[in-house]
């Protein structure tokens, strides 16, 4: 059995956040844990994903560490059992005057990632949890590059300069990359497309990048990488069932969403549905009887849909210098239209 | 949650944005809608558009029938058309409604096949809405509905009193109008005036107290809205939607050579902007979305050949409002009432 770490961001992965307005903000600022509400599926697919003990929860969050407390509340009330939560020290960012670190993901994200990468002993594969709303493909798609040695030191340092990194926290991930052994880790990088971003914008990072509209899809791919068994599968459709109400229609749509963008093939889908079927056949899950007959037709039906193209892998020609240019032309973009929604 | 079965490939600017007004729908409401055309092109479209994929699915059909195809041979033909299969899909009870803004006359042929005639009723007839000066109902709604607007030629007076109760029906759902007024078109307002079949249908109806039957109306009344549910052949129909049309047309023409032809009609029309501007999103037939094919026992909304994703969208919104109103059990039971009547 492979060691894995799970690599989760926070806000609009696991969390449902707003910061596009000035009322989300204080919200999320002033919400006790109880009152913080969990993306549908998150935290049994996390309770899943920690069952076996040698595999590592990492979560990484642009939150401030003030935070801390309560985030931390609000992952034991959901039975996460995590080995790191990095916050962002934003208090700091703000007394030394690094006003553009504040919102800044790259130069943040990326150093952690690699100094985790290493003090961690670099044994594990990894699988990585992102959103659509900043940079969370893009860092990831680097990070995984760079730890497989695809992307020269100099580019890395190149890119941190281009996000405006302190000189001093370049050299300190300096020291990191030296200390890196290059192995290709990154198995997935999952982003879960909270605003609801076109998959298309995803391809330039390669198959390896899954954008994903619910957990329940997410839960699929792992059981056809063999990182979930079927009775993992089953926990997370009874969590979308009983805890948000996710109707028949929805795992069906959803499944078939999958298939028709190539992301798992017929012969994949075809397990799959006997896997659920055959669980379910079992009674043993009390599920109410029309939603059993229902689910069961649906993905019946899906037998006839055709199996889509996929996304080729591209990952020995990103060109990660190009594309920061394009993320950062996206999010001033985003911040203006967040400033007009703030104050327009 | 209803689900609605959306033609992709009918229509002018299908099926981009077809597929548009689904992602939108996917989007802003809970209702499901199943795609149905070139599966490979709608997913590739798909990737493009923000859109929620647990309200949408996509459903292969390996033909389509043109705008200018010849509605009869190709449906004889095409057995695999996004249309037909659509239609199949309401029919066996996958979907509750089903939109298409493709030829008309394939789609209506299309539900002839498929769907099955009311018991009472023996001429479907195709509505269309026009923009009129009065409003009705609790959404101050400027459509009036006509009806039948080319599904048939000839008609009978129970086939007038048939429409009558249809629209009725419809419009006292979609327009939320409880007692919507309904007139038959004619020649003149007086009971005597018009062909023996409009004749006969004012005395079947006047003395029917289920309708707000108002009587005969003549052309010249038809955007004033004095009626909103106006009842004819679909022959007289659709020359008449054709011209109302023809005219909104000629009226932009004229305004637009009047703006280049003189400097003090430039300003005028300047200065009215905004009243123009206000107008035309009144009367924008986008805001509709579609009409319906009524008579049979599932519903059809045709939207507009010339639909884009607004008025898609808006044509799946209709469909699924009527689908989930009960439209089609009303109609029945009063028609069954009528007859007994």
């Amino acid at each position: 059995m492979e060691h894995i770490i799970y690599r989760w961001d926070l806000d609009k992965t696991y969390l449902k956040t707003e910061f596009e307005t000035v009322k989300g903000l204080l919200k999320t600022a002033f919400q006790s844990a109880e009152e913080k509400e969990s993306v549908p599926g998150a935290p049994s697919l996390l309770k899943e994903l920690q069952k076996d003990e040698i595999n590592r929860i990492y979560f990484i969050s642009g939150s401030p560490k003030q935070m801390r407390k309560v985030l931390e509340q609000k992952l034991r009330i959901d039975g996460i059992n995590w080995s790191e939560l990095v916050l962002k020290p934003n208090l700091q960012n703000l007394l030394h005057g690094r006003f553009h670190a504040l919102r800044e993901q790259i130069g943040y994200k990326l150093p952690l990632l690699i100094e985790d990468r290493v003090k961690s002993g670099q044994k594990y594969k990894e699988i990585l949890f992102g959103d659509d709303a900043e940079s969370d493909a893009y860092i990831y798609s680097l990070y995984a590059d760079t730890i497989a040695g695809r992307v020269k030191e100099e580019t890395v340092k190149n890119i941190m300069e281009l996000a405006r990194v302190p000189s001093v926290e370049i050299k300190k991930m300096s020291v990191s990359l030296k200390h890196l052994q290059h192995v290709d880790s990154v198995e997935r990088i999952f982003i879960y497309l909270e605003k609801r971003s076109p998959p298309k914008g995803f391809d330039v990072y390669g198959n390896r990048v899954v954008p994903i509209y619910n957990y329940f899809q997410a839960v699929l791919v792992l059981y056809i990488e063999k990182l979930m068994k079927m009775t993992s599968v089953i926990r997370v459709i009874l969590d979308l069932v009983f805890e948000h109400k996710s109707s028949p229609l929805v795992f069906a749509n959803s499944f078939q969403d999958l298939l028709r963008r190539g992301i798992i093939d017929r012969d994949q889908s075809m397990e799959i549905m006997e896997g659920i079927k055959h669980n379910l056949n079992q009674k043993i899950i009390p599920l109410p009887q029309d939603f059993y007959e229902k689910l069961i037709a649906l993905l019946d039906a899906l037998k006839g849909v055709k199996e889509g193209n996929s996304v080729s892998d591209t990952s020995e020609s990103i060109d990660y210098v190009e594309l920061y240019a394009q993320e950062h032309r996206k999010l001033i973009k985003q911040k203006k239209s967040m400033v007009d929604r703030l104050f327009g | 949650m209803t689900i609605i079965a959306l033609d992709a490939m009918g229509g002018d600017y299908a099926p981009d944005d077809i597929v548009r007004g689904a992602a939108w729908i996917s989007m802003d409401t809970n209702i499901d809608v199943i795609i149905v055309g070139d599966e490979k092109k709608i997913t590739g479209k798909l990737k493009e558009l923000k859109h929620n994929p647990e309200h949408l699915s996509v459903y292969h059909a390996s033909q389509f029938i043109k705008m200018d195809e010849s509605p009869k041979s190709a449906i004889e033909k095409k057995q695999d058309a996004s249309i037909l299969v659509a239609a199949r899909l309401v029919k066996d009870g996958k979907a509750e409604a089903l939109v298409s803004a493709g030829n008309t006359g394939a789609c209506i042929m299309a539900c002839a096949k498929t769907f099955t005639k009311i018991p009472g009723i023996h001429k479907a007839a195709l509505a269309s809405v026009y923009p009129t000066e009065m409003r009705r109902g609790k959404k101050n709604d400027p459509f009036s509905l006509i009806l039948d607007v080319g599904a048939t030629v000839n008609v009978t007076a129970n086939d007038l009193v048939s429409f009558a109760i249809m629209g009725s029906s419809y419009a006292s759902r979609i327009s939320k109008n409880s007692k919507p007024r309904v007139a038959i078109l004619s020649n003149g307002t007086e009971e005597i005036k018009g062909s023996p079949e409009i004749v006969e249908a004012y005395r079947l109806l006047k003395d029917y107290k289920k309708i707000n039957f108002v009587g005969n109306i003549e052309g010249v009344d038809i955007p004033k809205g004095i009626a909103d549910v106006v009842v004819c052949s679909g022959f007289t129909g659709n020359i008449v939607i054709k011209m109302l049309e023809g005219v909104s047309e000629t009226v932009m023409e004229l305004a637009k050579y009047a703006y280049k032809t003189s400097f003090m009609w430039k300003v005028g029309l300047v200065m009215l902007r905004g009243a123009i501007s206000q107008l035309k999103e009144i009367t924008d037939w986008e805001q509709y979305g579609g009409a319906p094919l009524l008579g049979f026992d599932n519903l059809f909304i045709k939207a507009h050949g010339r639909s884009k994703a607004k008025a898609t969208a808006n044509a799946i919104k209709v469909a699924a409002k009527a689908a989930s109103s009960g439209l089609i059990k009303d109609i029945s039971t009063t028609i069954k009432e009528f007859s007994f009547v």
